[in-house]
C-alpha cells in the first residue's frame, strides 16, 4: 500500500548560532497518520516540530539550510504566507496556554483573525471545534466564562480546540500531555485517537509507551539525526538499529 | 543508567537464570530417563519422577514473572521479545520434563531387558539423536545462538526418519512374536515420546531465531 507524505524535509540542517542542531535530515511524514518522534532530550525533536511551521523564524539566531515541502511545495519559499502556514500547521504546547478571555472566545480568536465575521459561522464552528475535542459537554453551559478557570487537562483540549477551529490540514503537538494528570492523558490520547482520521498530527513525547498507544509511525532522533524511522508496531518490537534498541529498552537516554 | 532500569535488567538476568535451572533439570531428566533402559535404577527412576515436579514448579515462576515484568516494566523489542520467548519455552520445558518422567514410568512397568535388539538398537540412535538436540536447543536459547538453533529443523526431521523406521520395526517385531504385543506397544509409546521431545526441542529453536530478531548480526 502507498503511503501519501503530506511533509518532506531534504537535507535539513539547522542552526542556533554555532550550534548546529538538526543535522542532514531526509525524512518524510505520512498524511492522516499519528507520527510521534521520541528521542533523549537535546536531540532536536522539538526544533524540528518548530521548524514545520516557521515557529524558529521568531529566534534570532535560527538558520536553515535544506527543504521542507509542504504538500511538494517548499515552505520557506519567498512566496509563502507564514500566517497561512501556520494556520494550515497548527500547534499545541507542552503546557497549556489558552488566552486570557472566554472558552468560546479562545476558540472563535482565530476565526476571527483570518477575516471570518459571520457570527452564526463563528458559533457553530466553535461549537464543532469544542466538540471534535471533547470539551463541549463538560463547559456547554460556561462557555462564555474565562478559559483560565478550566482544569489543566480541559485547558488543553480548549486548545486543541482553538487549534482545529481554523481546519488545519497538521497539527503539531509537542509533549501536550507532559504537564497533565493520567485521567487527563487518557483523555487527550483518546482525543488524539479520533482526530488522526482527519489531521495529519506529529508528536514529540518523551513516553514511549505513549508513543507506542498513540502513533503509528515513529522517529528516533539522536544528536540532531533521525537514526530510525519506521512502523511504531516494528520499531519497538523488533528495531532495525541498535541504537534505537539501546534508546528504548533504556540501556542509555 | 538509573537505578529503577538496573532493577529491571537484574530481574531478565534472573529470568534467564530461572530458564537454566529448568533447562538444566530437563536435561538431567532426560538423560536418567534413557539410562533406565541400559541400567535401571530404582533412584534414578525416583529423581525423574522429582525433576518433573521441580522443573514444573520453576517454568511457573517463569510465567508468573514474566507476566508481571510485561505488567509493571511495558518492555519493548529485544525484552519484549525475550520475555514473550520464555513464556513459550518454559512451557516447552514443562511439556519435555513430563515425556521424560512418561518414558522413565515405561522402564518403571515393562521388562526393558525382553525388548528384541533391532528396536532397541533404533531406539538407542534416537534417544541419542534427541539428546544432542536438547542441549543444543537450550544452549542457543540462553546464548541466541542462531546458528545452532537453525540446525534443529533438519535434526528433528532426522529424528523423524528415525521414528518411521522405528515404527515398522517394531511393527514387525509385533508381527513375528504376538507374546511381546504389549511390551512393543509400550515401546512405540517411548518412540513417540522421543519424537516429540525432538518437536519441542526444535520449538525451542525457532523461538530463539525470532528472539534474537533484527540485531542477530
Amino acid at each position: 500500500m502507498n503511503i501519501e507524505n503530506v511533509i518532506e524535509t531534504k537535507n535539513l540542517n539547522t542552526y542556533f548560532g554555532d550550534h548546529h542542531i538538526l543535522k542532514d535530515l531526509n525524512t518524510q511524514i505520512p498524511r492522516n497518520a499519528v507520527t510521534a518522534l521520541i528521542g533523549p532530550s537535546g536531540c532536536g525533536k522539538s526544533t524540528f516540530l518548530r521548524t514545520l511551521n516557521r515557529m524558529n523564524d521568531l529566534i534570532p539566531i535560527f538558520r536553515k539550510e535544506g527543504d521542507i515541502l509542504l504538500d511538494g511545495k517548499d515552505i520557506y519559499s519567498k512566496k509563502t504566507d507564514i500566517v497561512e502556514l501556520r494556520k494550515r500547521v497548527g500547534m499545541v504546547f507542552q503546557k497549556a496556554n489558552p488566552f486570557p478571555k472566554s472558552i468560546y472566545d479562545n476558540v472563535a480568536y482565530g476565526l476571527r483573525i483570518h477575516g471570518e465575521t459571520d457570527e452564526n459561522k463563528i458559533d457553530k464552528i466553535v461549537e464543532k471545534s469544542l466538540k471534535a475535542a471533547a470539551l463541549w459537554d463538560e463547559i456547554e453551559d460556561k462557555i462564555h466564562e474565562s478559559a483560565l478557570g478550566l482544569s489543566g487537562g480541559q485547558q488543553q483540549r480548549l486548545c486543541i480546540a482553538r487549534t482545529i477551529a481554523v481546519s488545519p490540514e497538521i497539527i503539531l503537538m509537542d509533549e501536550p500531555c507532559s504537564a497533565l494528570d493520567p485521567i487527563s492523558t487518557t483523555k487527550i490520547e483518546d482525543l488524539i485517537h479520533k482526530l488522526k482520521d482527519k489531521y495529519t498530527i506529529i508528536i514529540v513525547t518523551h513516553n514511549m509507551q505513549q508513543a507506542t498507544r498513540v502513533s503509528k509511525y515513529t522517529s528516533f532522533f539522536l544528536n540532531g539525526e533521525i537514526i530510525e524511522n519506521n512502523k511504531t508496531s516494528k520499531l519497538f518490537v523488533d528495531p532495525e538499529n541498535k541504537k534505537t534498541e539501546d534508546y528504548i529498552t533504556g540501556r542509555f537516554g | 543508567m538509573p537505578e529503577y532500569r538496573r532493577r529491571f535488567r537484574r530481574k531478565m538476568d534472573n529470568l534467564h537464570d530461572e530458564i537454566e535451572q529448568a533447562g538444566n533439570l530437563t536435561k538431567e531428566s532426560y538423560e536418567l530417563s534413557i539410562s533406565l533402559f541400559n541400567d535401571y535404577k530404582k533412584e534414578n527412576y525416583e529423581k525423574v519422577i522429582e525433576n518433573t515436579t521441580q522443573i514444573t514448579k520453576t517454568c511457573d515462576q517463569v510465567e508468573k514473572d514474566c507476566i508481571k515484568l510485561l505488567a509493571t516494566q511495558q518492555p519493548v523489542a529485544s525484552d519484549l521479545r525475550f520475555i514473550e520467548a520464555c513464556i513459550k519455552v518454559s512451557s516447552h520445558l514443562k511439556r519435555m520434563g513430563k515425556l521424560s518422567r512418561n518414558i522413565a514410568e515405561i522402564t518403571d512397568e515393562i521388562k526393558v531387558t525382553a525388548i528384541p535388539s533391532q528396536p532397541l538398537e533404533i531406539m538407542n540412535k534416537m534417544a541419542k539423536e534427541v539428546n544432542s538436540m536438547l542441549k543444543r536447543s537450550i544452549r542457543s536459547f540462553l546464548e541466541l545462538n542462531i546458528d545452532e538453533a537453525s540446525e534443529l529443523e533438519e535434526d528433528d526431521d532426522c529424528v523423524d526418519e528415525l521414528f518411521d523406521e522405528f515404527i515398522i520395526v517394531v511393527t514387525e517385531s509385533m508381527k513375528k512374536n504376538k507374546d511381546n504385543i504389549e511390551l512393543l506397544v509400550h515401546f512405540l509409546l517411548i518412540g513417540r515420546y522421543l519424537e516429540r521431545l525432538a518437536d519441542r526441542s526444535e520449538n525451542i529453536g525457532g523461538r530463539t531465531i525470532l528472539t534474537a530478531g533484527h540485531l542477530k548480526n
